[in-house]
């Protein structure tokens, strides 16, 4: 199932400070683990980068079973206002923003979607608490296929739906890798304006530029962007390299 | 390390719940022929005293997150049986020869044979499944379903990539490779999912069993490369495999990934003929060579430290995950686990 699975928008263990509780209460000693438990560790670091990775993998083939199996437009029209983080399709229709609520009709092809992702208001202020209903993470295309060396730039309309939070939005992502571990370094992929500021019930744009490396091999990339800042902000990119 | 009442707590709580889920896992075998060539054969590695390290995290996941052991019983030895059914076909891939401190499934009873009893552990691993419609109900029955298939799928995913790499004789593997390869051979089936069909039988299907990745993956890895560590230094008697097995198998561990990173152009250059060659023609004064250079370049260290520090990220994880959660003897096993891992000498 976790290949539909996504993390917790958690900073990984070695990247952080102290545990939330700094003794464990079953008597273990901590000889020689002490330190380490705080201390940054690249192997860590590399591990949690490479779970999320493999989860976004899995989010990428569980939307290939599910586009096979289901008739997304149909299921759309439900109630948006459920969707609590939105990346919309931009005007000149060119993304396909798979960010429709799961309905029944999912569940009934086989729960492949029904736990997909688990897109959750952030503690709004003084917002009433959303239901934990399952929400798909957004799913980009690359509007066209780029060959190594092109570029091509994604227009995002994104909309902060809290009434009362001022949301400031700075993007990250993972690098881009293809079913034959082919891998394009994260940086090749850039965010203007990065951060992108949303006052409350506004919208906003942010272009998402992806400069394919010469020498990039053929394949169909994707890697994982998030908010930084916004736990639940979270989208698959998937781009073709011909 | 582990106090010795912790550990000894913890020693007895997993072998309490290994013996109870290799007695449920026998009552399953058909009582029918062929035994000699199948069923006897089935409960062979099981038999052989494994850690019960996957039944044992998802019995304790679930009575943590509210349910019973009993409740979970089905999938805990559904797990049991597929680990031991990719042990039978890992040997023969890896023609290893010990396993559990004796002979492995191919080595007494034959290829042919052993491949056969593994096709047969998967299949009996269905039928457990299939039982948690009567305990569980569909919806839940169907999750724990659905864990199961991503958890084969992956193991098998990872395990292709493993024999890949040494069927190629790759040599320019990364720490980032292996850390892909392990997260799918061996984390996603000894660790992630055991804890997520625990937690999610247990609570229901209330709880977010996405939070038990992070942490399933740290403590996995550290269980391998404290795995892989005893298999270059551990004493054989308690290890239960022949010491130096990876390195005459061309395994692609940390260390020796390590090792191939490191070395001069020269030792690599023989190095990868050492690793080119067949199992069989690699020569003890050769492999003996290969150990020389892992202590020239400390690569048990390194290995050791990256375990190290896998457990403590697991560690701050485990109070992430189950901080808040009320103190138990699960709990506490769960804990302990971590550091067993690392502290283990078997």
């Amino acid at each position: 199932m976790p290949a539909k699975a996504k993390q917790k928008a958690a900073e990984p263990a070695a990247a952080t400070s102290a545990p939330e509780k700094s003794a464990p209460s079953t008597g273990i000693q901590f000889e020689g683990l002490g330190n380490i438990v705080d201390s940054a560790s690249k192997i860590v670091l590399k591990a949690a980068n490479i779970l999320e990775e493999e989860i976004a993998r899995g989010i990428v083939a569980a939307k290939q079973i599910e586009g096979k199996l289901t008739d997304v437009q149909k299921l759309r029209g439900g109630n948006k206002e459920e969707l609590l983080t939105r990346f919309r399709q931009d005007a000149h229709d060119v993304i396909d923003l798979l960010i429709d609520f799961t309905t029944i009709a999912v569940k009934n092809v086989g729960s492949l979607t029904s736990r997909i992702i688990n897109i959750k208001q952030g503690g709004g202020t003084g917002e009433a608490p959303q239901a934990e209903d399952p929400v798909q993470i957004p799913l980009i295309h690359a509007p066209k296929d780029l060959k190594a060396g092109e570029a091509l730039e994604v227009p995002i309309t994104l909309e902060n739906d809290s009434k009362t939070e001022v949301k400031t939005i700075e993007f990250t992502n993972t690098a881009l890798l293809d079913a034959s571990n082919n891998q394009i370094d994260a940086a090749a992929i850039t965010y203007t304006p990065n951060p992108l500021v949303l006052q409350p019930g506004s919208n906003g744009s942010v272009k998402i530029a992806i400069n394919v490396p010469d020498g990039a091999k053929p394949g169909s990339y994707t890697c994982f962007i998030q908010g930084k800042n916004v736990a639940n902000l979270k989208a698959t990119l998937l781009v073709k390299v011909v | 390390m582990l106090s010795t009442d912790i550990q000894e707590q913890f020693l007895t709580r997993l072998g309490a719940y290994r013996d109870l889920s290799l007695k449920t896992l026998i009552d399953l075998i058909p009582d029918r022929e062929p035994k000699k060539y199948l069923y006897d054969l089935v409960t062979l590695y099981p038999k052989r005293g494994g850690k019960g390290f996957r039944p044992g995290l998802c019995l304790a996941a679930c009575n943590i997150y509210g349910g019973t052991t009993g409740e979970a019983m089905n999938s805990a030895i559904a797990l049991e049986l597929f680990h031991n059914a990719f042990l039978v076909h890992d040997d023969i891939e890896d023609e290893s020869d010990d396993r559990r401190g004796s002979p492995t499934m191919h080595a007494a009873h034959g290829i042919p044979i052993a491949i056969n009893v593994g096709d047969a552990m998967n299949v009996l691993s269905i039928k457990p499944l299939m039982h948690n419609i009567f305990t569980l109900g569909p919806g839940l029955t169907w999750q724990v379903f659905s864990e199961i298939e991503h958890m084969v799928l992956e193991s098998v995913e990872g395990q292709a990539m493993e024999l890949g790499w040494r069927q190629d004789n790759l040599c320019d593997l990364k720490e980032d490779d292996y850390l892909r390869m392990i997260l799918k051979k061996t984390c996603w089936y000894t660790c992630i999912h055991p804890l997520r069909i625990g937690a999610i039988i247990g609570s229901g299907g209330a709880a977010d069993p996405d939070v038990f990745n992070r942490f399933g993956y740290y403590l996995g890895a550290a269980f391998q490369i404290q795995d892989d560590l005893l298999n270059l230094i551990g004493d054989q008697d308690k290890y239960g495999k022949e010491i130096c097995g990876d390195v005459l198998e061309g395994k692609r561990t940390l260390m020796l990934i390590h090792l191939l990173n490191t070395c001069s152009p020269r030792e690599k250059q023989q190095l990868e003929a050492y690793l080119a060659k067949k199992r069989t023609l690699r020569t003890p004064d050769e492999t003996e060579w290969v150990m020389k250079m892992m202590k020239k370049y400390d690569c048990i260290a390194y290995g050791r430290r990256n375990a190290q520090n896998l457990a403590g990220a697991a560690l701050k994880e485990f109070y992430t995950v189950f901080g808040h959660m009320p103190d138990s003897e699960d709990k506490q096993f769960i804990e302990s686990m971590i550091l067993y891992m690392i502290n283990r000498d078997y």
